[in-house]
This record gives C-alpha cells, sequence and structure tokens, in this order.
C-alpha cells in the first residue's frame, strides 16, 4: 500500500502553468490579461522588481495542484493533452514570476483581501463589495480551474455575509439572490451527488468504516446493542455495519441491534430522506440478511436539546453513541445542539462514542486566519476530486454544486460569527471532559482505512496522530478525523 | 465567465430629462468674452459629445450584482439638480449654439461613475492605500505585495473617484519604490501620465476651461482676487490715477484676467492708465507643482493684449520665464514707485521650501520689501506631507485626502462622464503625491508667517464675499463658502480644500 509523501519538494511557482485542467476550457478575457493598457500610462507593475517571490504566502494552496500534473502523466498517458501539458510542465524554462497565468494568484489575493475588509468593521464594507464585485466578474462557479471554481463559491460565501450585515444595519432595499440556490436543490440532484461523492472518494466512507469498526470490536459479546445516531441521514452506515454483523465468521450470535435516531422538526429538507424513510429502508433490508433489527426515533424539540430519560432503554443492552459530523449534505448543527448530545449522552453510560468531523482550523485567532484555511481545506478537497477524475468535470461541478458550495458558504459563516472566540473540535471538548477517556484504534481499523484509501488515489493518507484517532488526509491537509472514546462515570 | 462587468452604468441619481437641462443651462457663469478669446470651434463644446440621453436610460437594465449595491438615496441629488437649474438670474446662456450640440452624434462611451460597490459616500481606495504606504514605511513587503496585487485588480483611470483615486494612488505607491530602489534611475512611466505638460495646447485650454466651468475649485479663488484686487483700488486714497500693476503667481494661466480688465473698464472713473500684468511661471525644476506649468507652446500674450485692446486697457504684460521667486525683487518685475502693486499668490507658494533654510519666510520678505498694496494668498488648507512634517505614511494619507477631494469633487462636476478634458486635470492634481514641492500649510500658519514679515490681514468687502457666494451657487450644493477670521474657505463635502486671505502691509 503506496504512503503518499507528506512532504512535498519546494515548488518554484515559476515552473507552474495552468493547464486546461479544467472542465471547461478557461476562456482568457482581456480581464485575465494583467498587463492592463489604459491608455497608455497605467504602467505594467514590475514584480519582479519587488524583493519578494509573489507566491511566497500561498504556495501550499498550489503546491496540490502542481502534484495532481504529475499524476496525471502516470495515469493517463494516453490523453495527449496531458501529455503535453506536462511535458511543457517539465521542460519549460522558468518564465518570469507572473505570466499571464497568474490569475489564481490573484484570485487568492483578492480573496483574503476581501476576507480582511469584512472583518474589520463596518468601515471597509464599500472596499469588501468592491472587491467581491471584481471577483464575481472574474469567475464562474460552473467553469475554469479548480482555483476559479472554488473562489466563485467563497466569493457567494463573502456576499452573504456582506448582505447580512448591510442587511441587518438597515441599508434599505438591498436583497441578494444567492444564485445557487443553496437550500433548494432538487432531490434528485442531491442524491445523485451524493452517490458520485461516494464513488469518488474515501470521505463518506472513511468515517462510517472506522466508527463501524470499532463498534464491532467494542460488542464482541454482547447480544444487545443499541446505537444512538445523532444524525442518521440515510442510514449507509448502518447497512454495512449489519452486513458486518451478520458476516462475523466465528464468534457469538449476533447481537440484536436496535438504532435509535435523533430526528429534528424541519429537517426533511435537506437530507434525502426523512428518519422515517431511512428507518423503514432499514428495517427492510436487515429484514432481507436476517439481522434481528429495531428502529426508534427521539424527537427533538426545535431548540435540540437532547433528553435522555426520553429514550426506551432495555437492560443490557451496550449503548453506542454515534456523531457523524461530516456528512457533505449535513446542516452546520449549533455547537449547543451538539453539545448537548454529548452531554445527555453521559447519563446513558455508553459502551463507546464514535465521532467523526471535519479537521479544524489549522490556525488560531481572527477571521482572516481561518477564512483562508477554510480555503485551503477546500482547496484540498477540490484537488481531491479531481486527482481521482479529471476527466469527470461534470460530475464533480454538480458535487461542488450541491455540497461544497453551501459547506463553503455555512464554514464561512460559522467562522465570522464564531469570530474571536474559537471553536475548538468536539474532540477536543470529549478530552477535556475526564469522563470521556480515549480508546484505542486497533490495528485492523488502521488497516482497513489504508485499503479503502488504496482503492481511490494515492494522494489520499491515514495517519493515526493520537491513538484514539485516525485522520483522512490528502497530501499535506487533514481533511477529516474519526475518534473512538469509553465513558465511565467519574467519581 | 459571468456577465462582464461594465464601468458603463450612469449615476443612477440623474434622469435623462435633467441631464439635457443641464446642457441647455450650460454657460453658467462664464462670460462671453471667452468664447472670443478661447474658442477656436464653432462648437460650444469643443468636440466634446453630449450626453445620450438613450445610452443613460438603456443601461439600466443591471446585472443582479448591481441590484446590490445600489442603494435608496436617489431622490435627494436630483431635487438637488433641479434646485440649481431654477435660479435663472446668475448664468448666462449661450444664446442658440446649444441645441444643436445636443443632438449631434452618438455619446461617447459612457465609462462613468462605477456605482457598483461603492454607495455614494463610500472611500474604499484610501482603505487600501494608506496601509500600502504604511507597509512600505515599517518594510512589510509581503503585505506591500498583497495590497499592490488588489490594487492592480481594482484601480481604474476611467471608473468613479475611488477607481481613479486607486489607479494614481497606486502609481505614486510604485514610483516611491522605484525611487527606493533605483535612486538615480528616473521613473519613465511618470513621463507617460496625463498632465498639463504633455497636453496640446489646445487640450489644455479646453480642459481649463471646462474644468473651470462645472469646479470652483481655482474659479471662486480667482473670482474673490479679482475682486479684492477692485477693493484694494477703490480703498486707496489718492485717485485712481496710478498704473495698476499685478504680480500674478498662481496657475490660472491668464484665464483669471480677462473679467479682470473687462471689469476694470467698466469702473465709474474709467480704468486706469497703465494695466500691468506680470507673469511668474514656474521654472523648469519645478515642474511638479500641481497645475502651475503649461504645455510647451502654450502663450496666452497674444490673445490677452488682444482682448485688453477690445475693452481699451492699455495693458502691459509681461512673463518672467526662468526667474525662481527667491530671485523676485522691485528690478526684477521694473517696479516703479507711482505704482499700485498687488501681488496675487494662488496655489504656487505652498511649492517653496518651509524646511532648513526656511525659504518661504525669505521668499515673504522679498514681497514686503517690495511694498505692495495689497496681497491676495490662496492655496490649499492642509497640513504638510514633506518628509520633515511627516512620516512617509502619514504625508502619503494627506496627499491622499488632497486628491480624492479633488477626484470626487471632479467626478460630480464631470456627472461621471470620462474624457479627456477630465483625465488631465485629475493627472494634473494627481502630481500631489508625487511632488517633492507640496509642502502645504493650513491658513493658520500662513497667517503667523505673514504677520511675522510685516502684513496684516484685511477684511474682504461684502460685495466682494457676496460676488463669490453667488457664483458658488452654480456649483454643486456640497460645496461651501466660510468666512473665518477674514479669510474666505472652500470647502467640499465639509472638508477643508483651499482659504484666500487678503492683506496689506503694516
Amino acid at each position: 500500500m503506496a504512503m503518499a509523501v507528506d512532504e512535498l519538494p519546494e515548488i518554484d511557482f515559476s515552473d507552474f502553468t495552468t493547464t486546461a485542467a479544467s472542465t471547461t476550457n478557461s476562456t482568457t478575457t482581456p480581464e485575465d490579461d494583467h498587463c492592463h493598457n489604459w491608455d497608455g500610462w497605467f504602467p505594467v507593475v514590475d514584480w519582479d522588481a519587488l524583493p519578494i517571490h509573489p507566491e511566497e504566502k500561498f504556495g501550499d494552496l498550489f503546491d496540490s495542484e502542481m502534484d495532481e500534473e504529475t499524476d496525471k502523466t502516470v495515469s493517463y498517458s494516453d490523453d495527449d493533452q496531458n501529455l503535453a501539458s506536462s511535458d511543457a510542465m517539465m521542460m519549460e524554462p522558468p518564465v518570469s514570476a507572473l505570466s499571464d497565468d497568474c490569475k489564481e494568484l490573484r484570485l487568492v489575493h483578492l480573496l483574503m483581501a476581501a476576507a480582511e475588509a469584512m472583518a474589520s468593521g463596518n468601515k471597509n464594507h464599500d472596499l469588501a463589495g468592491v472587491i467581491l464585485v471584481r471577483l464575481k466578474d472574474l469567475v464562474s462557479s460552473n467553469e475554469g480551474t479548480n482555483m476559479e471554481r472554488l473562489t466563485a463559491h467563497f466569493t457567494d460565501a463573502l456576499l452573504n455575509l456582506l448582505e447580512g450585515v448591510r442587511g441587518s444595519a438597515g441599508g434599505g432595499g438591498l436583497h441578494y439572490k444567492q444564485t445557487n440556490h443553496l437550500h433548494h436543490h432538487h432531490r434528485d440532484d442531491v442524491l445523485a451527488a451524493f452517490q458520485l461523492l461516494q464513488d469518488m472518494s474515501p470521505y463518506v466512507k472513511f468515517g462510517h468504516f472506522t466508527a463501524n469498526q470499532a463498534i464491532i470490536e467494542v460488542v464482541t459479546h454482547e447480544r444487545r446493542v443499541h446505537i444512538i445516531d445523532y444524525d442518521i441521514m440515510e442510514g449507509i452506515q448502518w447497512a454495512s455495519l449489519m452486513q458486518a454483523l451478520i458476516s462475523r465468521k466465528d464468534g457469538p450470535p449476533t447481537p440484536h441491534l436496535r438504532i435509535t435516531a435523533l430526528s429534528r422538526p424541519g429537517s426533511g429538507r435537506k437530507s434525502i430522506s426523512t428518519v422515517q424513510e431511512t428507518g423503514r429502508r432499514l428495517t427492510a433490508f436487515a429484514a432481507s440478511i436476517g439481522q434481528p433489527f429495531s428502529f426508534h426515533q427521539c424527537k427533538l424539540d426545535s431548540d435540540e436539546t437532547f433528553k435522555p430519560s426520553s429514550l426506551k432503554l432495555v437492560r443490557g443492552e451496550a449503548i453506542i453513541i454515534n456523531c457523524m459530523l461530516h456528512l457533505p449534505h449535513f446542516n452546520h448543527r449549533s455547537p449547543t445542539s451538539v453539545a448537548s448530545f454529548l452531554t445527555g449522552s453521559k447519563s446513558l453510560n455508553p459502551k463507546l462514542v464514535t465521532l467523526v468531523e471535519e479537521e479544524g482550523p489549522e490556525v488560531e485567532g481572527g477571521f482572516v486566519g481561518r477564512f483562508m484555511d477554510i480555503l485551503h481545506h477546500y482547496s484540498a478537497v477540490y484537488d481531491s476530486l479531481e486527482a481521482g477524475f479529471p476527466m469527470q468535470g461534470r460530475a464533480r461541478a454538480l458535487v461542488e454544486r450541491v455540497f461544497l458550495g453551501p459547506r463553503i458558504v455555512g464554514s464561512v459563516g460559522q467562522v465570522y460569527r464564531e469570530e474571536g472566540g474559537g471553536c475548538g473540535s468536539w474532540g477536543d471538548w470529549l478530552k477535556s471532559d475526564p469522563g470521556f477517556q480515549p480508546m484505542k484504534i486497533s490495528f485492523a481499523n488502521h488497516c482497513q482505512a489504508k485499503l479503502l484509501l488504496g482503492l481511490f488515489n494515492d494522494g489520499y493518507r491515514a495517519e493515526e496522530p493520537a491513538s484514539n484517532k485516525l485522520v483522512l488526509g490528502w497530501k499535506s491537509r487533514r481533511l477529516l478525523s474519526a475518534s473512538i472514546w469509553a465513558y465511565s462515570e467519574s467519581d | 465567465m459571468s456577465e462582464t462587468m461594465s464601468f458603463g452604468e450612469p449615476d443612477p441619481d440623474l434622469n435623462p430629462d435633467q441631464i439635457l437641462g443641464w446642457l441647455d443651462d450650460s454657460t453658467l457663469h462664464s462670460p462671453l468674452i471667452l468664447d472670443d478669446l478661447y474658442c477656436t470651434m464653432d462648437d460650444p463644446w469643443f468636440g466634446l459629445d453630449p450626453i445620450d440621453a438613450k445610452t443613460i436610460s438603456s443601461s439600466s437594465s443591471s446585472s443582479p450584482i448591481v441590484d446590490l449595491f445600489i442603494t435608496d438615496q436617489p431622490q435627494q441629488a436630483a431635487s438637488e439638480l433641479s434646485k440649481k437649474q431654477k435660479a435663472p438670474e446668475d448664468h448666462t446662456p449661450r444664446v442658440g449654439k446649444n441645441s444643436s450640440g445636443n443632438k449631434k452624434g452618438a455619446g461617447k462611451s459612457a465609462k462613468g461613475d462605477n456605482n457598483i460597490g461603492s454607495n455614494k459616500n463610500g472611500r474604499w481606495a484610501e482603505q487600501l492605500l494608506n496601509p500600502c504606504a504604511a507597509a512600505i514605511t515599517t518594510g512589510n513587503m509581503t503585505r506591500v505585495q498583497h495590497l499592490l496585487f488588489v490594487l492592480n485588480e481594482l484601480a481604474s483611470p476611467s471608473g468613479d473617484a475611488n477607481y481613479r483615486l486607486a489607479a494614481h494612488g497606486m502609481q505614486a505607491l510604485l514610483h516611491h519604490l522605484h525611487c527606493y530602489q533605483y535612486p538615480h534611475r528616473p521613473d519613465g512611466r511618470l513621463e507617460k501620465a496625463p498632465s498639463f505638460t504633455t497636453s496640446t495646447p489646445k487640450l489644455f485650454k479646453q480642459s481649463l476651461i471646462y474644468f473651470n466651468d462645472i469646479n470652483p475649485w481655482f474659479t471662486i479663488p480667482n473670482n474673490i482676487a479679482n475682486n479684492a484686487v477692485l477693493q484694494v483700488l477703490s480703498e486707496q486714497d489718492h485717485g485712481s490715477c496710478n498704473a495698476l500693476h499685478i504680480l500674478d503667481i498662481g496657475v490660472s494661466h491668464g484665464f483669471q484676467w480677462p473679467t479682470l480688465l473687462e471689469a476694470l473698464s467698466r469702473r465709474p472713473g474709467g480704468p486706469p492708465p497703465l494695466v500691468r500684468i506680470t507673469v511668474v511661471p514656474p521654472t523648469l525644476d519645478n515642474h511638479q507643482l500641481p497645475f502651475a506649468s503649461c504645455p510647451p507652446g502654450y502663450d496666452f500674450a497674444s490673445n490677452i493684449l488682444r482682448f485688453a485692446k477690445d475693452v481699451d486697457i492699455n495693458l502691459q504684460f509681461n512673463k518672467l520665464d526662468n526667474i525662481p521667486l527667491r530671485n523676485l525683487n522691485a528690478d526684477a518685475i521694473s517696479f516703479s514707485e507711482d505704482e499700485t502693486l498687488i501681488v496675487c499668490a494662488q496655489f504656487r507658494l505652498h511649492g517653496i521650501s518651509h524646511n532648513e533654510p526656511d525659504d518661504r519666510t525669505e521668499f515673504l520678505k522679498l514681497m514686503r520689501n517690495m511694498s505692495p498694496q495689497g496681497v491676495i494668498l490662496s492655496d490649499n488648507n492642509m497640513d504638510c506631507s514633506c518628509d520633515n512634517c511627516s512620516s512617509f505614511d502619514s504625508g502619503f494619507a494627506r496627499r491622499l485626502d488632497y486628491l480624492w477631494s479633488f477626484l470626487d469633487s471632479t467626478s460630480v462636476a464631470f456627472k461621471g462622464r470620462d474624457m479627456e478634458e477630465r483625465r488631465v486635470v485629475e493627472g494634473e492634481a494627481a502630481k500631489a503625491l508625487i511632488s517633492m514641492c507640496e509642502m502645504n500649510e493650513r491658513k493658520e500658519k500662513w497667517g503667523e508667517r505673514m504677520n511675522g514679515v510685516g502684513f496684516v490681514k484685511h477684511a474682504f468687502a461684502d460685495d466682494v464675499v457676496d460676488q463669490a457666494r453667488a457664483l458658488l451657487r452654480k456649483y454643486d450644493s456640497r460645496w461651501e463658502m466660510r468666512v473665518e477670521d477674514r479669510s474666505v474657505g472652500l470647502w467640499w463635502k465639509g472638508q477643508p480644500v483651499s482659504f484666500c486671505s487678503l492683506r496689506k502691509t503694516d
């Protein structure tokens, strides 16, 4: 099993050429040409004269794109276009630091400046608006390179913030039509996108498999298993768990499996199916494979306070708390909701807590830093999808439009609202509570993860930064973390 | 690609009818004499294309992004506009010429104000330029480069005032960096920027005439100065038999004087027997002072002499080329004892250094030694931005502030239309960002200096102030005149722009 190299060689930006590794040919309009020629007097900036190398700050963002060129050469050698471009990449003498293909660098600078203008309070909102208008002019969420499409979503995210700020300040008559119709995707699109995502990336399965393996290991001798699922969505995690339980070769008979899914008012809107539908499907599936099964719902109020006392418990069952926070169409649940669930679960004395979440910002501090970190994160996600499926541009565009775009808008919004306060990860939250103890990820679990990643592109890797945690990464960027915990009452 | 944003969005505050109406009342205040002097074409607009009303109304189909940022303040400015037009007594309409002008041709591609993304009061360019200057001062090159990247993306010489300020400001910062890196190599791109010296004499004239027509930046100080000359004459004890000698250290390039000559010819008791105008242009090494220089080949001597003949004034005209201000004395200007000497120093003296050595005080002493009957001083009313008085970034911020007032008021004056004339005057004003000679002082400081060498402030007569106020009403209502402590200040949107004062010897 090849493990991707963690450390990338230093990449001189001057070798980097953007190719038509995009869904459609990105047209170069006069605006793309940074050699503006405004009536002859406005000069071309002599960037070479400035003492620092232009991409110094943003090297990371382009590292993974660079490597992807190499991958393409290997995997798709019959594609002339790719060959030509990669040859060009390797043999072209270094061009001056900013050739015409420096658009992506400009986009990053503009995004950062826009984030900065949003962060410093009211007086810079005019500047933010001007920058965002310019960005809107330069990019489209449907066309262009990864960076360009990504920029379009981040621009929308910032525009969303701006509108929110201006709207609340009473700047009369403004309204912003979100071109992505963030909340109104056609159900078929969402279904298709979800399946595509699972095919193209280990993102969804990584969390599920890690959690399931831990569950199986911990319920070896249990006769009854009760899983309380924070957000069951379509329930695909449990289909594979049931299969794994049924197919245990040796050992005790299959335990009775009970799943209680939390349900919330009005949540059917965004997920593909309602909790009831999921329940019905799982029940049918269990019956078809002979897995003893029962399904329950725990209805939450609109404030999403988890009341463990409302659960039906059975003597002698092993309680598993399952908290998957990484699913792409997962609504950003408020921190209070998650906290309420995890806190409430303590009174149930669970045998195992499984937690999967997006790797949080690797930087502390203000909005701009965290915004750029989110940009790095999704840049890695986009690259990971493209690396595996460079020719399936429309599929990727669908996934981006349905899932990633709205997630970007949500993440940026969340970080903006939390500015100043930090949001550590839920793993940290659990760690700080003495009742929860980290539980070791087994060797088998780690191996399984690697096997899973082996089905996808080389760039993925699985790390074990702590004994109870597996992290899915793309190149140098951590994407997801799955951790497992035991609970015992203290005192 | 998403739809292209054009900078052609017109000012949504104005509707086509009002614009055509404004075109009808085109002359505002300028007397017909200027036409005679300086018109070389029949077209009253000197070849400018009138606004095509269709262009404006049809481009109201805006992109959704436009919707985002157009704010709800259309009505206020529009009503101000109509208020202005209903003051009939102050303008002399140009007879006949306008209607033909209006119907001519299609408008120039309206690269006018871009209201998108900047509400009417937003000043966003400085929010990039000032931090960049600060980063240069602290040596944070990463940040400098980041901000320059962003500026490069946004700046445009054809957008609204913010975009233009970004463009000029960015050029100034690059120039500064260039000078820092290559101290002995001149910055070639500066030669190409539009300015008075790089224009043809014809464009120069057109620009200045048109600009003065629509922006009171110089018109008001010139008007006050002219009337102050008349005031000084009328206040003299001994009759009107003396020759009048005006020492013109200014930036009006001759446009100021015909009005005065005409007023002199209509004086009860007739004009002075002799009127002398001595113009002191800037020396060649001082060409960076905004508005001070003119194109090579421009010479208004013959025009003004001809005009003087037409109004029966005995005019002697003299231009002191290449005489630096420090060499001015009675001899240099051929002063004779029986003359009434009035010095008119407008927007030039701030170019004299006030650091070691204090050339400025020295020059004022020189002026005092000539014993003029009156000194009219106008200049920018702002703090100095030279190396001695401020750090690079705080000085730059002041210069930007000055240029913003200019660009903003000019943008309003041109009603968002882009044209060569506008770019020329803006390019000229933008010199302030780079010029080493920009050593402004507030009017109080000037007052101290003047008092120190033996001048006393003298109040303007009421009708001088009144006439200036009446004149100011022709222009945008956000211009104000404030009379404080016997000097007249010109303010734009609540910010001081310039001051004008009259002094006599003690």
